[in-house]
């Protein structure tokens, strides 16, 4: 491994955790900057992930700040989907077809009877199709632990985020839940459905460009999530945290840096 | 504690029609598992001794398994009683199965649920009654379904302890816990992670517990206890963590994982930072594994594996829970419902959460991805979330909306049963019976009855439609189906490590082309494991088919050309 990579790598972190610990006593989110960045090198293509961020930055905003940017956020993800022009192919996917006619036929062949049949498989495998295509953008394992680099090893397990980003998520649903503020549960429905807008198209169609945007959002939004959490935790705690979450990337950059596919 | 009787009668039937119906007949054949125990059983009922002779063994040997010695021991006295068949095997899993639901429903009843909210108990026992994944591993003769029993006593004398510390309690806790992890692998993981959790949950009272107890009267009795079970801790750890038992761990562990050891180590092997690189990839690939029992597929429609893999199958709960999963950790992390539907509404919450945690683990770190029957200990867990998801959508709702939710609901778990039912039914023996090792039991039990007209019947242990892919046990189905004496078979010098050879019956490859067609000899194998060509009908003596209709088996007689 070149030690030049090796020695940015650690002045990247000390400055970082240096920033972190300024940043925290002025305003508390200007440390989203480097943990965004320190993420974003992962990130496939830069050019898909202007479109994602603004979006999520409004969908961000319109949880936790104002509801002025709803219609913004809305207007965007309108934007976004007829931009796109996603195939509906599940229902003539001929996988789907083969399946429902297999499973059919052998139900056909025991009970001598296609109203069971028709009641197991009919509508059933079709929705579970549209799940299925859902599941691919809301998975933890595709999010957290085996996202898609056409530069990495493809057996590497590493996700758009790191899987210990799913604790702070917890904490900020832990928070959210429990807060006395009951406007905000208006705000996290619209976030919830602004998510499964996103996600419908995708679900129908194959779009390869259109999925990409989709996990980067997701997993922006959730990075914004989980670096609000940071910012809640006990300020002895915040700190820890983020040193230890530090040398966790540092651990896997170092690993990287060995599985990019030359 | 009062319980409705009508209720409970219902409960009963349910719990008995799905566990114990035509338990011996569905699924139709032992699976090698299955077989391994039985005959393990017989032997001991019979001579005190393992198949290979070892007196009362602490653990059981198996072809390249060490197997848990509660089933075995549990399942000799059923063999004793109704002798050596599919139903003496597979009774004792439906029995503890069956008692699991009930105990699942009072320790809910008694100490999850607030008193106002009691009668969810019920919902928790009706669920656990219909659920796709304690049926489906309770109609085999599996060891988790046994051991998730005892946990779940485990954590009943937990929470018992919880309420009065008393050193009885402890005992009861410790008694079920050993119990649980002498039953199944991954329990040798859960029970002590779990329990040590619980403590540090609840340390104050632990504290104030030795406290009380060291300045106490009868403090001899503790000092007792403590030095009875170090010693049994002891030798559980020498037998079962680091000893032979341990060697069923070392096989399956994730380090054995092929593309960790084939595709990534060598690709950081060369770097100034390996041992690094070495750890965050085996962590990285933990984790994966660990997220994989989060996903979708898992609960919806790939958790069981009852149709080939790529096809959408049944999941290890109905679909319609799924909905119910997804908000139960809001009502995990709202202190404000927590404190409306349990009765410990600051431990229970807690217990759930590293319940399904920790549950997780031991199936995690294996190299097989979504294991369902390794982690079936979470399941009771999952089942009071789901209760609780229901509670909040349900009860909390206007009587007109409540009884629109409630027929939704009602209608979904309609429609779960019946994709159940034809799952299990159909499509899992349709397309799986060959994974299921269908037709070992037929053909063995042709061979015992016509073994007497030959000199040899030569079996050969790989089969499978696909090709030579899988290697079995298969002296284990002739040793049971001709209940062959244990102290014939235990002196018998031929019987190897991984070879089973007795009587007039020989367990290798069949080779075809060095067998001279002189012998009187009876080969059993699959269709391949024949020239096609050189087989005339005469020859052809008997045939076993998977349900699906492919042949399975062939029995072929050589002196008939």
């Amino acid at each position: 491994m070149n030690i030049l990579v090796l020695i940015i790598i650690y002045l990247f972190l000390f400055f970082n955790i240096k920033i972190f610990k300024i940043s925290y006593k002025t305003a508390p989110y200007i440390f989203l900057t480097p943990v965004i960045f320190i993420n974003l090198i992962y990130f496939p293509s830069l050019k898909l992930l202007l479109v994602p961020l603004i979006l999520t930055l409004s969908v961000g905003l319109t949880i936790y700040n104002s509801k002025k940017y709803n219609l913004l956020t809305l207007i965007i993800m309108l934007f976004l989907i007829l931009s796109c022009k996603p195939e509906i192919s599940v229902f003539r996917d001929q996988n789907t077809i083969n399946q429902i006619n297999s499973q059919r036929g052998e139900d056909i062949a025991i009970y001598k009877n296609l109203l069971i049949a028709k009641l197991a498989h009919n509508k059933s495998t079709l929705i579970f199709t549209l799940i299925k295509n859902t599941e691919q953008y809301l998975d933890p394992v595709k999010i957290f632990a085996s996202a898609n680099y056409p530069w990495l090893n493809h057996y590497y397990s590493l996700g758009y985020l790191f899987p210990w980003d799913l604790i702070l998520i917890f904490y900020a649903i832990y928070l959210f839940v429990n807060q006395q503020n009951k406007q905000n549960n208006s705000k996290l429905l619209i976030g919830i459905l602004s998510i499964i807008i996103l996600i419908i198209p995708v679900s129908l169609g194959q779009n390869e460009e259109y999925s990409k945007i989709i996990a980067t959002t997701l997993a922006l939004f959730l990075l914004i999530i989980s670096t609000k959490s940071l910012g809640k935790l006990n300020r002895k705690y915040t700190f820890f945290a983020y040193t230890l979450a530090c040398l966790f990337n540092l651990l896997h950059l170092l690993t990287i840096n060995q599985l990019i596919v030359r | 504690m009062k319980i409705n009787k009508y209720f409970l009668s219902i409960l009963l039937i349910c719990v008995f029609f799905t566990r114990f119906f035509f338990v011996d007949k569905f699924f139709p054949t032992l699976n090698m598992d299955e077989v391994a125990i039985g005959y393990n059983a017989y032997t001991i009922s019979k001579t005190g001794s393992d198949e290979r002779g070892v007196f009362l063994p602490p653990y059981f040997r198996s072809v390249g398994d060490y197997k848990m010695p509660v089933l075995i021991y549990l399942t000799s006295a059923f063999v004793k009683l109704i002798g050596l068949n599919e139903l003496a095997i597979r009774l004792p899993v439906a029995i503890f199965s069956s008692l699991s639901v009930l105990v699942l429903f009072i320790f809910s009843k008694k100490y999850i649920f607030s008193s106002k909210n009691s009668y969810l108990s019920w919902w928790v026992g009706f669920l656990f009654a219909i659920s796709p994944w304690h049926i489906y591993f309770s109609r085999f003769g599996f060891e988790a379904t046994v051991s998730l029993f005892f946990i779940i006593l485990n954590i009943y004398f937990l929470y018992q302890f919880n309420n009065r510390q008393t050193l009885k309690n402890l005992w009861l806790i410790f008694i079920s816990g050993t119990i649980a992890l002498l039953t199944y692998h991954s329990a040798k993981i859960f029970i002590p992670l779990f329990n040590l959790t619980f403590f540090i949950i609840i340390r104050s009272k632990i504290i104030s517990f030795i406290k009380k107890e060291l300045t106490s009267r009868s403090k001899i009795y503790y000092y007792v206890s403590l030095v009875i079970q170090v010693i049994i801790i002891f030798l559980v750890f020498k037998f079962y963590y680091f000893g032979p038992g341990s060697s069923r761990a070392k096989s399956v562990f994730l380090i054995m994982d092929y593309e960790y050891q084939h595709l990534l180590l060598p690709a950081v092997s060369q770097s100034i930072v390996a041992s690094i690189s070495r750890g965050v990839l085996f962590i990285s690939l933990w984790l994966k594994r660990y997220l994989e029992y989060f996903s979708v597929n898992f609960y919806l429609y790939s958790g069981l594996n009852l149709v080939r893999p790529g096809e959408f199958g049944q999941g290890v709960i109905y679909p319609v829970e799924l909905f119910l999963i997804f908000i139960s950790p809001l009502i995990l992390l709202s202190k404000k419902i927590n404190q409306k539907i349990f009765s410990n509404p600051k431990l229970t919450p807690q217990v759930l959460l590293f319940w399904i945690l920790i549950g997780f683990l031991p199936a995690s770190i294996t190299n097989n991805s979504q294991q369902s029957l390794r982690n079936l200990f979470v399941l009771p867990a999952i089942l009071i979330l789901i209760t609780c998801s229901l509670w909040v959508i349900v009860i909390n709702q206007k009587r007109i909306r409540r009884s629109i939710v409630l027929a939704l609901i009602s209608l979904g778990y309609f429609f779960g049963i019946i994709k159940f039912t034809d799952h299990y039914l159909v499509h899992f023996p349709y397309q799986l019976s060959e994974h299921m090792h269908y037709g070992w039991s037929q053909i063995a039990q042709y061979a015992i009855r016509h073994a007497q007209e030959y000199d040899r019947v030569i079996v050969d242990p790989r089969f499978g439609t696909e090709g030579q892919k899988i290697y079995g046990v298969p002296h284990l189905y002739f040793l049971f189906y001709s209940q062959y004496d244990p102290k014939i078979y235990q002196s018998d010098p031929r019987r190897s490590e991984d070879k089973g050879d007795f009587a007039n019956f020989i367990f290798e490859p069949i080779n075809w082309q060095t067998y001279d067609g002189k012998g009187n000899y009876l080969f059993i194998g699959s269709p391949w494991s024949f020239p096609k060509d050189q087989i005339t009908p005469a020859m052809l003596n008997f045939k076993v088919k998977f349900i699906n209709g492919q042949d399975a088996f062939w029995a072929v007689a050589g002196n008939k050309k």
